[in-house]
């Protein structure tokens, strides 16, 4: 909730149209902007980027526009999950060996009674420990779509307000509401999905993991997909009226956009296809974004979105390569619940990337209204 | 205590008890339950700087708490296992199986804390 004032107010600062402005109106915008951003968004900006004078602050946004400072936040990004996600699998992995161990000396016991609880206890372990380890991590990734879904609600009015402002009634309504609503609605439907589909998919997990003999494979399967025909339905509607829309121009299908689409689509689970598919809109969003709303902002929503998606992908790959690790210690039933947790990982990646996806669409159309007005 | 010696005195045990079982059978019980402390406590001496040394390995991670309940059930069940095995040997299967489901019931206990924390995990991820 904190973050959608500011949000708002910088897409409003940096989209109202080009007039005979005082520079120390703008400044002012600007110093307010920077006391309501999140410090980990403040912190990787650079030097002066809020700074009143506007030689500076322009210097300042070219440094932040220049590829090697992206890369360099990217990589900042990288470093700040990277030392967690390689925690996460030492914990895994230290916890896969006492397992293992575990599986040795269990087939030692003749008797039934203490072998059974013997497994009950390295599950509870198991199960516990990744818990620990992932709790707050979901209780981030949640606040993050919960920050989103709150911003792209509070979008609805506002666009209300400056086709009102603007006059231009029927045009804006006709060319764009329709758009923006389905975006919102596909916003949406992510956020408030992913909650069930995640907590039904670890509920069912920890019931294997405590119940072996019970099947529930064809009901995680269900769930699954249902999940991913909902994600995938959603893609093809985006496709489709995207392929219709105007607003939203298309860059060249370049090489490096062709690699690009390549790697969203083995990267990203079920809706990679289309992700890679809907990259050359991206592109096109982004040089529209750049050219209205300038080089600032498209800094500051790369930041918003840029650390949890590396940071979903790096833990993803961590679950993956312990789960790798369970089979080839022979430990079956603990690469099984790991594989579900990969699967659980796969969902969250899947929609903070349409969200991501969307979220550059609706503030393209978003500027492009307010432009318009 | 090395490995040469371990087996030189099982196998002095063994003929003992062969002995023993001969001259007077009433021997062959206690001598046996005597021979089973005198090996779990050169065993438990000779495993000692293993488990120290597991010790301090896990006071480095961050699955200390998890590895220290595991070992404690591990304990648990391979004390119920041998002296249920025992029982089970001197012909009195009922008590061998009190005394294993008196080590399940144990684990079962030792397991509820983490039941609990998995509960009120899925608890807050369902409700956040």
């Amino acid at each position: 909730m904190k973050y959608l004032g500011p949000v708002l107010a910088l897409f409003l600062v940096f989209s109202l149209p080009i007039a005979a402005e005082s520079a120390g109106e703008l400044s002012e915008g600007f110093g307010a902007l920077e006391e309501v951003l999140p410090d980990e968004i403040l912190g990787l900006l650079p030097d002066g980027f809020f700074d009143g004078d506007a030689q500076v602050r322009a210097k300042s946004v070219r440094e932040a526009s220049r590829f090697s400072y992206m890369l360099g936040v990217v990589g900042e990004a990288v470093g700040l999950c990277l030392g967690d996600a390689v925690a996460l699998f030492a914990s895994l992995l230290g916890i896969l060996l006492i397992g293992a161990l575990a599986e040795r000396v269990r087939s030692l016991f003749r008797s039934d009674m203490l072998r059974s609880v013997f497994t009950l206890a390295v599950s509870a372990a198991l199960l516990s420990c990744i818990f620990s380890l992932q709790y707050r991590f979901f209780a981030g990734i949640m606040v993050f779509f919960e920050r989103l879904s709150l911003l792209v609600n509070g979008m609805i009015p506002l666009t209300a307000l400056l086709y009102a402002m603007g006059g231009n009634v029927t045009t804006a309504v006709v060319g764009n509401a329709g758009f923006m609503m389905f975006l919102n609605l596909c916003e949406n439907f992510c956020a408030v999905s992913l909650r069930s589909a995640v907590g039904i998919c670890t509920a069912l997990a920890v019931c294997s993991a405590f119940t072996p003999s019970l099947n529930f494979t064809a009901i995680g399967n269900f769930v699954k997909r249902i999940y991913t025909f909902s994600l995938g339905f959603l893609m093809l509607l985006l496709s489709f009226s995207l392929s219709i829309q105007t607003t939203l121009t298309a860059s060249a299908d370049s090489v490096a956009m062709r690699g690009a689409k390549m790697l969203a689509g083995s990267a990203i689970p079920v809706v990679g296809g289309s992700v890679g598919e809907t990259l050359k809109t991206v592109s096109g969003s982004v040089a529209f974004l750049k050219n209205t709303v300038g080089m600032g902002g498209i800094v500051l929503l790369a930041l918003l979105v840029l650390p949890t998606f590396v940071s979903l992908l790096l833990y993803r790959l961590s679950l993956i390569a312990a789960s790798a690790c369970a089979d080839f210690l022979g430990c079956a039933r603990e690469a099984k619940l790991l594989s579900g947790f990969v699967t659980v990982y796969g969902y969250l990646l899947a929609s903070v990337a349409i969200c991501s996806v969307t979220f550059v669409f609706l503030l393209t159309v978003f500027v492009r209204c307010s432009v318009a007005v | 205590m090395d490995a040469a010696e371990i087996c030189a005195a099982g196998i002095a045990v063994t003929l003992l008890l062969a002995l023993l079982r001969q001259w007077n059978p009433a021997f062959d019980l206690p001598m046996k339950l005597a021979a089973a402390i005198l090996f779990i406590s050169v065993l438990l001496g000779l495993a000692a700087p293993l488990f120290s040394y597991v010790r301090s390995l896990l006071e480095m991670t961050a699955v200390k708490p998890y590895a220290e309940l595991l070992f404690r059930a591990l304990g648990v069940a391979l004390l119920c296992e041998i002296a249920g095995g025992i029982c089970r040997e001197c012909k009195e299967t009922t008590v061998g199986t009190f005394v294993e489901m008196a080590g399940r019931l144990e684990i079962l206990i030792l397991c509820l804390p983490l039941m609990e924390e998995i509960l009120e995990s899925v608890k807050g991820l369902l409700s956040l």
